[in-house]
């Protein structure tokens, strides 16, 4: 009682009540779903709920374990992950350097404008595009290539183009973005280090060469850093866009898996086990990204 | 810096060069959606259009627009990106203004709690079963409670308010009699305006841009945003199913549209101009906000 009316002298109640919708969300949306995690050792019903279904200790696990879809779903979201981060990371940091040696004005505010807008365009939406340009029935891609008498190929419905266009559409998306923290790191450079570098007879490509490239390697690292927790999630709106009968063998990954069998067949307790992992081994990644960072001389996550 | 080699001279050319197919590169996509959805459709299937429509008509906005599903869409769409935006800013910037005070007793223990749900997630099932139980599944409110707390703007507005409100005016309205409720109306929302304004914009292009809670959450059409509206469509069955069945039919009896203009694909392109075009709109004026935002958020992201 003593502490409460200190509490209330001290004028802190309005803090307190500032932060009950937050404590609110936080708790419907994110704690209850925590304990909803202990259905991975149960066999759930809807009527029983999450407290009283059967428990059934780790069959679950046991099962999706021993499933070859499983296994080809978390082969594929690695490889993704690894292929989106060798093409699209270093497409981003060769734009950056190639931005900022514009000398002309306008011109890098134009090539600045168009190069972020894809980020704001949904998935479906560029998905929708490919849909378009690489159809059968009179898509650009056909049309171009039946000029130079190739056969129309079905991209979007092979195993063999599914990568490509995966990898291509990531740059689309994501390559101008991320050019923004590399330029904003350039921007802060020195300029008697170019100085210097020019007395020395440095041209222009020395100079990205010499002084640019090293003196953003902090925040190459810190980038390259951040990217580690997000190595088990290629992305499913992508993905679920993108996804058929024809290319399933290559595109399914973990998220789209759990989707298709979790919420689409109602396999409740078995995909709440491999969710269990999967947060599990991000919570890792999340960990071992902070220290990294710290580590790095960042300021880490938190 | 003056003198130029031809060597750098060489570079200049090339680096123009080089950027300047990137950049049109990242346009060509929406002028290509552009010109289809303004192309007749048959017309578009024989191939060999790239820059200009071949067979100009607006029949694929007629048909759309004669969809009262896509009307709906829009409106959701509209109410959950202002509703979900708003609220979100009040909801997150009131926690994160609480939590940056240092004299809050048992702020630690409240950090904490909000940073363990970065930490670790429930996944996917478990959110969904809790959102059955909330009877939030096929209600237009699934789109905006869970996204009224954002964990990532809570910790960018907290660094923020702790660095960039100037604690003398803090303790100023304290020494005139004013509670926190005042510091927070009347220094910290006014003084954070730029970073709302960066924040609030990621948000509404999220909540625009979503259609996973629309698709897995809500079966009822009438209550699904425009980009479960565009994802149904690229399922081609049920794109079919979709226009034929709806749109055809009013549009034929009324005469509106020449019929072998009409493909679903070429209606899909003008749904996905709609679905664009509001972004398309106000990214101009928005761009010198995003730069900001990134590097706000790049020093907690």
């Amino acid at each position: 009682m003593h502490r409460f009316m200190l509490i209330k002298q001290k004028g802190y109640l309005p803090l307190y009540a500032f932060l009950v919708p937050g404590i609110v969300l936080v708790v419907l949306f994110n704690y209850i779903p925590m304990l909803g995690l202990q259905i991975a050792f149960r066999d759930y019903n809807f009527s029983d709920g999450i407290w009283r279904s059967p428990w059934i200790g780790l069959q679950n696990f046991k099962e999706f374990a021993a499933s070859s879809d499983f296994w080809r779903a978390t082969g594929n979201t690695f490889l993704l992950t690894f292929l989106r981060l060798l093409f699209v990371f270093p497409t981003t940091l060769i734009v950056a350097l190639l931005i900022n040696e514009v000398r002309a004005f306008r011109f890098k505010r134009l090539v600045q404008s168009l190069s972020y807008l894809p980020h704001f365009i949904s998935w479906i939406v560029v998905v929708g595009f490919l849909d378009a340009f690489l159809s059968l029935d009179g898509g650009g891609a056909n049309s171009l290539l039946h000029l130079f008498g190739v056969d129309p190929i079905a991209f979007m419905g092979s195993e063999a183009w599914f990568r490509p266009i995966f990898i291509l559409s990531s740059m689309w998306k994501e390559v101008g973005w991320g050019t923004i923290l590399y330029l904003a790191a350039i921007s802060g450079i020195n300029p008697a280090l170019y100085e210097a570098a020019v007395m020395d007879g440095a041209g222009r490509f020395s100079q990205m060469r010499y002084v640019t490239l090293p003196s953003i390697v902090p925040i190459i690292s810190v980038v390259l850093i951040l990217t580690v927790p997000s190595l088990l999630s290629v992305g499913i709106d992508q993905i679920y866009a993108m996804i058929n009968p024809a290319n399933i063998g290559v595109a399914e990954v973990i998220d789209t898996y759990v989707l298709r069998l979790g919420i689409g067949q109602a396999q409740y307790s078995q995909t709440t086990a491999i969710g269990l992992v999967m947060s599990l081994i991000s919570t890792l990644l999340l960990l071992l990204s902070n220290r990294l960072s710290k580590w790095a001389g960042g300021d880490g996550l938190w | 810096m003056g003198r130029s080699t031809p060597g750098d001279r060489a570079f200049t050319i090339g680096n123009t060069l080089l950027l300047a197919l990137f950049a049109f590169l990242c346009a060509y996509p929406l002028w290509y959606i552009l010109i289809l959805s303004v192309n007749e459709g048959t017309d578009t299937s024989l191939g060999g259009i790239y820059w200009w429509p071949r067979a100009f008509t607006l029949d694929n906005y007629r048909v759309m627009l004669s969809d009262h599903t896509i009307l709906g869409a829009f409106w959701i769409t509209v109410k959950r990106t202002v509703i979900g935006t708003f609220g979100s800013l009040l909801v997150t910037s009131m926690v994160a203004f609480a939590l940056s005070r240092r004299e809050l007793p048992g702020r630690k223990l409240l950090l904490f709690v909000f940073l363990f749900v970065m930490l670790f997630s429930g996944g996917l099932i478990p959110y969904y079963i809790q959102l059955m139980n909330l009877n939030l599944l096929n209600s237009f409110w699934v789109y905006v409670f869970p996204s009224l707390f954002s964990i990532w703007n809570m910790f960018v507005m907290k660094t923020s308010f702790q660095s960039n409100i100037p604690e003398n005016v803090v303790e100023s309205v304290k020494l005139d009699g004013g509670g926190y409720t005042r510091i927070y109306f009347n220094i910290v929302l006014p003084f954070s305006m730029p970073l709302f304004a960066a924040l609030g914009l990621f948000t509404a292009v999220g909540q625009w841009n979503d259609w996973f809670t629309g698709a897995f959450f809500v079966n009822d059409l009438s209550l699904q945003p425009l980009p479960t509206y565009l994802q149904r469509m690229l399922s081609t069955i049920e794109a079919t199913h979709m226009i034929s069945a709806s749109q055809m039919a009013t549009a034929n009896q009324t005469q509106l549209y020449n019929p072998d203009a009409i493909t679903t694909k070429s209606v899909r392109m003008a749904t996905i101009m709609i679905t664009i075009l509001p972004i398309l709109f106000v990214y101009p004026f928005v761009q010198r906000f995003f730069v900001k935002g990134v590097l706000i958020g790049s020093v907690k992201e």
